[in-house]
């Protein structure tokens, strides 16, 4: 919990002083963006005040932080509406998508691992294997943009335009979670594999237990700590997904804005994404870490007693 | 693990991936050679599909699209080396000195690395673009500052790693400095180690490029990049789907070779084998083994001549009310080892038949093969039939007639037999759900009453690892004979636990069980709980009878050998030692020392308040049951450890200068301090784990002569020609004279490399020889060879603390022998 907390703190930190590498000045170009194009120095420093560019770091620091907190991420450079409105209007839309691409990766890694460690060394593993690297190796750019322009556009299946809402979800969906649910099979595999080798898989063969009893009632559970552990990982990489899946089907959520922001410069959107993006790791991560106390009570006390060193 | 690669490399996967990593390297490295300029811009040619003139056509500004490919690849490929060294190097060099300096600089480090990788690295990399703005060098710098923090985190617990590892501990105990101990052993495993696992993310590299310069963040045109050139391409796609071709299959051929390479690396340092219970094939053993012709001097006896006395023949009619009948029975596995070479024996119901022998010998393969568990691909001959079941021709539909029902199975590590998930009674009533049926009420909680486990309702309903051995494996026997099954084979139901507990459990199998085939290694244990011994030897059985007689008039030699290695008989009274020895100080001494250490769930206490005195010559025993504090107190002895009270005295001066406020309970920095021996090489330890106490990477020669290049000892001793000749000598004089100077640890068995480390002891001419448990792992001939060389290698006027468990064994090697309990000594 401390451990969140830090990150938390830090990551905000980090994200913050962004503002004092980015070279030129804002409050030019802020004015530039308003069509003001030759500022005299007045406008220049009533327009620095406003946007907060004034005290020394640690202030300014502080108060972003104090806004942040309440809810206040400052107004974007480009667009000149607040960030929380920029973000909040279009996180429904990557919500939508993340959702989907969730519960897909889930179904596909349980597939693929359950195919492969059922049998291993035989074709359906090889052939879950190959299918898995096929999709390892290809980034989710290349996926898309052979999906949307050559399925889509080309041959005319499905539709072009994406709304951001569930009747456009497939596509896209799909396209992000190939990448976590090949890393995930992958790794569910090599665990349940390992916890075949296990000494009391052999016991229990010898009590009478069949090969699916053993899979499914003592091999999966076993592997599902570690395997939960991973997907914390997992969301790290839907989180790193989206802006390139967005962009790539135009899909209208926070990620291609915050793409976009990025090719803008438009810091105060930047340093809002990336915190919410922070924020929205650590909290799943935190959920992970109880989900798996709760599995094994093993790791309940391994983590208490690394809390309680410090 | 780094001498596994070669072998990991002869799978196809990682051949491939090294031809298709070894091509692109190439593309990238002559192709731009051999292409047309990827920036010549001709806009009367563009979009072209692919023809002689441009392999894979013209992009959008009529540039060729195969030179721009190639341009591609080596801009992607550079630039993922570029990061992959600054990642490799910052994360190397902070991490190592984290985890070697530690205290502050360590505290602050982990802060930094447990943060950053608490962090989605692409949106990381994403919020540093965007403040430094777009460019390849700033996307560089972006990935590198998410990067590196992966491989700080591996160097950092691989060097903290190994401070307590066993060699590194011999070597400093010998005098070895701080900066050649880190130098000579753990930086080279650590670059191996780290070098291997930044290999991993390699790939990683590759995709975040391309995706972020996908996103117009990185590369900016005229460059030639992959994610770049998909980017521009994408809104001609659609007429011109040839486009796709040379950045699409660049990337997927750069990235599939990097993951098969370090998924062989990985495979490598993880082998690991795979069982669920698989049916083997049946035939004729593999040529190399014609019946039993194998060993001589077992010639016929692999018959039951001494069943019961009554001197029936082996009639052709088979005893169908036998608990188990095995007849002529060959084993060979997969790889070629003939793991049983004929054997024939029969239980008789209500009789228990221990089959006892070294380890290798066979045994557990006849469990298996009883159970219908041996590995996919062995050959099997003969017949085995419990109760009227041939198992070894049992199909599918009846295998569960066989196991549970008519065999029931006792493991021999009870932590390791049990589900760690489920509680204590779902294990006991696995056989009932196996077999598909409902555990009748009490059932589980009345069986394992039975066998004393008390409050047996409340404590089944906890998990494994919240009993202790003993018990736990009681409830493992209440759990092979659930069923009530013809035969129970009990294997190996004592070795994992303390000696104490042995008679106990045995007990236990015994009660429960109707028939019983008990499988060990210690003749003396099983001598009074059997009816009948048969022992075997390299996959054939040399001699069975009756208990008694066996045990009483052994017909072969190697049963003489064996039991004769159980039962060793106490040491003699030693050559006086020199009268001035008693009125010396004594060669280490603990005077109220004590030591605890932090745990999850509170503070374990070591060692409470010893005072021991160990004079010169004196040899030492220290006995007691797992967990009493024999270890801990050797450790303080040794000075590998500082006591939390108290002092530990070499000679007449104190090891720990005494400076109030420093001792802290469960400080684990202690290794860091060293204490003050009167000279380098003063103590020398002898580790329970032989393997582990070796640097595997060193040749033997090298790993004896170690203590010769301490600082005191160097120039006559150190030349390398001298060390060899040492070693030589040293080995040709304990009976390793076929072994070669230059062999490494992995290539000796067990048993060799603990003599290797006590002649490494010996070499340093120490003063106290500590060692813990050095017999444990080995069987009852191996460890009969290694108290010789033990008692040799202490000689007259070498003091030793030996820590065992086996009190039979201490007495016939020590002057006296000391108990400790819950850490005080007795």
């Amino acid at each position: 919990m401390g451990q969140a907390l830090l990150t938390l703190w830090a990551s905000s930190v980090l994200v913050w002083s962004l503002l004092l590498l980015a070279p030129g000045d804002p409050a030019r170009r802020v004015l530039a963006a308003k069509n003001i194009v030759n500022p005299n120095p007045l406008q220049v420093s009533a327009e620095r005040t406003k946007l907060g560019l004034r005290g020394s770091p640690v202030h300014r620091y502080l108060r972003w932080l104090g806004g942040a907190v309440h809810g206040d991420l400052g107004t974007s450079w480009v667009t000149g509406h607040t960030v929380v409105h920029e973000l909040g209007s279009r996180l429904p839309a990557t919500l939508r998508l993340a959702i989907a691409s969730f519960g897909i990766s889930v179904v596909l890694a349980l597939l693929l691992a359950l195919i492969a460690a059922s049998a291993p060394r035989r074709w359906p593993d090889t052939l879950a294997r190959v299918v898995s690297l096929a999709f390892l190796v290809t980034p989710s750019f290349l996926l898309g943009t052979l999906l949307l322009d050559l399925v889509v556009v080309r041959w005319g299946h499905f539709r072009v335009l994406t709304t951001g809402h569930w009747d456009t979800v497939l596509l896209p969906a799909v396209t992000l979670s190939l990448g976590s649910a090949v890393v995930w099979s992958r790794i569910l595999r090599g665990c349940l594999l390992e916890s075949a080798g296990a000494d009391y898989l052999e016991v229990s063969a010898a009590r009478g237990a069949g090969r699916i009893r053993l899979l499914l009632v003592h091999a999966l559970p076993n592997s599902a700590v570690p395997f939960l552990t991973v997907m914390a990982v997992g969301v790290a990489g839907l989180l790193g997904g989206a802006p390139i899946v967005e962009t790539v089907f135009n899909w209208p959520g926070i990620g291609a804005f915050a793409v976009q922001s990025v090719t803008a410069r438009d810091i105060p959107v930047i340093q809002g994404f990336t915190l919410f993006a922070v924020l929205a790791f650590v909290l799943t991560s935190l959920l992970i870490d109880v989900a798996v106390g709760a599995l094994d009570p093993r790791a309940r006390r391994a983590a208490a007693a690394g809390s309680g060193h410090g | 693990m780094a001498d596994r690669i070669p072998e990991a490399f002869r799978h196809r996967s990682a051949q491939v991936g090294l031809g298709l990593g070894l091509a692109v390297g190439a593309v990238a490295l002559i192709g731009p050679l051999l292409t047309r300029n990827p920036n010549a811009t001709d806009y009367a040619h563009q979009l072209l599909s692919p023809s002689h003139a441009h392999w894979l056509g013209t992009d959008e500004a009529g540039r060729d699209e195969l030179a721009r490919t190639v341009a591609g690849i080596r801009t992607s490929l550079g630039a993922a080396v570029v990061v992959f060294m600054l990642t490799t190097t910052t994360g190397f060099v902070i991490g190592s000195l984290a985890g070697y300096v530690g205290g502050f600089v360590d505290a602050i480090a982990s802060r930094i690395v447990d943060v950053l990788l608490g962090l989605p690295s692409l949106i990381i990399a994403l919020a540093i673009v965007g403040a430094l703005g777009v460019g390849y060098w700033h996307l560089i710098f972006a990935i590198s500052f998410s990067g590196w923090a992966y491989v700080a985190r591996i160097a950092r617990s691989h060097v903290l790693g190994s401070r307590s590892r066993l060699d590194v501990t011999a070597a400093r105990m010998a005098g070895i400095g701080e900066l050649r101990l880190f130098v000579t052993h753990v930086l080279p495993a650590a670059l191996a180690n780290i070098g291997i696992a930044a290999t991993s993310t390699f790939g990683d590299t590759i995709l975040a490029l391309a995706g972020l310069s996908f996103l117009g963040l990185g590369a900016q045109p005229p460059t030639a990049e992959l994610g770049q050139m998909l980017s521009d391409s994408r809104g001609d796609l659609a007429r011109c789907p040839w486009l796709v071709i040379g950045p699409g299959v660049a990337i997927v051929t750069a990235v599939a070779a990097v993951t098969l390479i370090s998924d062989a690396f990985r495979d490598a340092s993880d082998p690991r084998p795979m069982r669920l219970g698989r049916l083997p094939r049946r035939g004729r053993p593999r040529g190399g083994d014609g019946g039993d012709a194998g060993d001589g001097g077992d010639g016929g006896d692999s018959s039951d001549a001494g069943d019961g006395g009554a001197g029936a023949a082996e009639s052709a009619a088979p005893k169908r009310n036998a608990a188990l009948e095995i007849r002529d029975l060959h084993v060979t596995y997969p790889d070629g080892t003939v793991a049983v070479g004929g054997i024939d024996l029969s239980i008789a119901p209500g009789e228990c038949v221990a089959l006892v022998g070294e380890s290798g010998c066979g045994k557990t393969t006849l469990a298996r093969a009883v159970l219908h568990l041996l590995p996919e691909g062995s050959r099997v001959a003969g017949s085995v039939d419990v109760a009227d079941i041939d198992a070894l021709n049992v199909d599918r539909s009846n295998i569960r007639r066989l196991r549970g029902r008519a065999v029931g199975y006792v493991a021999q590590d009870p932590y390791a037999a049990c589900d760690p998930l489920q509680s204590v009674g779902r294990h006991v009533n696995e056989a009932w759900r196996a077999q598909r049926l409902t555990p009748p009420r009490r059932d589980a909680a009345r069986r394992v009453e039975a066998l004393g486990v008390d409050r047996a309702d409340d404590r089944l309903k906890q998990r494994p690892h919240q009993w202790s051995g003993g018990m736990l494996q009681r409830a493992t026997i209440a759990a092979a004979n659930t069923l009530r099954p013809n035969l129970t084979i009990a294997d190996e139901p004592t070795s994992a636990l303390d000696a104490a507990l042995g008679d106990g459990v045995l007990k236990a199998v015994r009660d429960a069980s109707r028939s019983v085939l008990l499988i060990s290694h210690d003749l003396r244990l099983v001598g009074q709980h059997s009816d009948r011994i048969a022992v075997m030897r390299r996959g054939h059985i040399v001699e069975v009878g009756a208990t008694a007689d066996v045990i009483a008039r052994p017909q072969h030699p190697y049963t003489e050998a064996l039991l004769a290695a159980s039962s060793p008989a106490p040491a003699g009274p030693r050559a006086p030692t020199s009268p001035d020895a008693t009125t010396a100080s004594p060669v280490v001494r603990a005077r109220s020392a004590s030591r605890s250490y932090r745990a999850p769930g509170g503070t374990v206490t070591g060692v409470i308040d010893a005072d021991l005195a160990v004079g010169a010559g004196e040899i030492v025993g220290v006995c007691g049951p797992s967990g009493s504090g024999k270890s801990t107190l050797l450790r303080l002895l040794a000075g590998i450890e500082r006591p939390d009270a108290g002092d530990i005295l070499y000679g007449d001066t104190s090891a720990w200068r005494a400076s109030a406020g420093r001792a802290s309970a469960g400080r684990a920095s202690a290794g860091r301090r060293r204490p003050d021996y009167p000279k380098p090489g003063y103590v020398m330890p002898i580790f329970q784990d032989p393997l582990a106490s070796l640097d595997d990477r060193w040749p033997i020669w090298r790993t004896i002569t170690e203590p010769l290049t301490a600082r005191h000892a160097r120039g006559a001793g150190a030349a390398r020609d001298r060390r060899r000749q040492v070693a030589r000598d040293l080995l040709d004089r304990s009976g390793m004279a076929n072994v070669a100077l230059t062999a490494r640890p992995g290539e000796l068995s067990g048993g060799q490399c603990q003599r290797v480390a006590i002649l490494r002891a010996v070499v340093a001419k120490p003063a106290l020889i500590v060692a813990d448990e050095p017999t444990a792992r080995q069987d009852v001939i191996t460890s009969a060879l290694m108290t010789e060389l033990l008692r040799e290698a202490i000689g007259a006027h070498t003091a030793a603390v030996i820590v065992s468990h086996d009190i039979v064994w201490l007495r016939s090697l020590t002057d006296r022998i000391v108990t400790i309990t819950d850490g005080r000594l007795l």
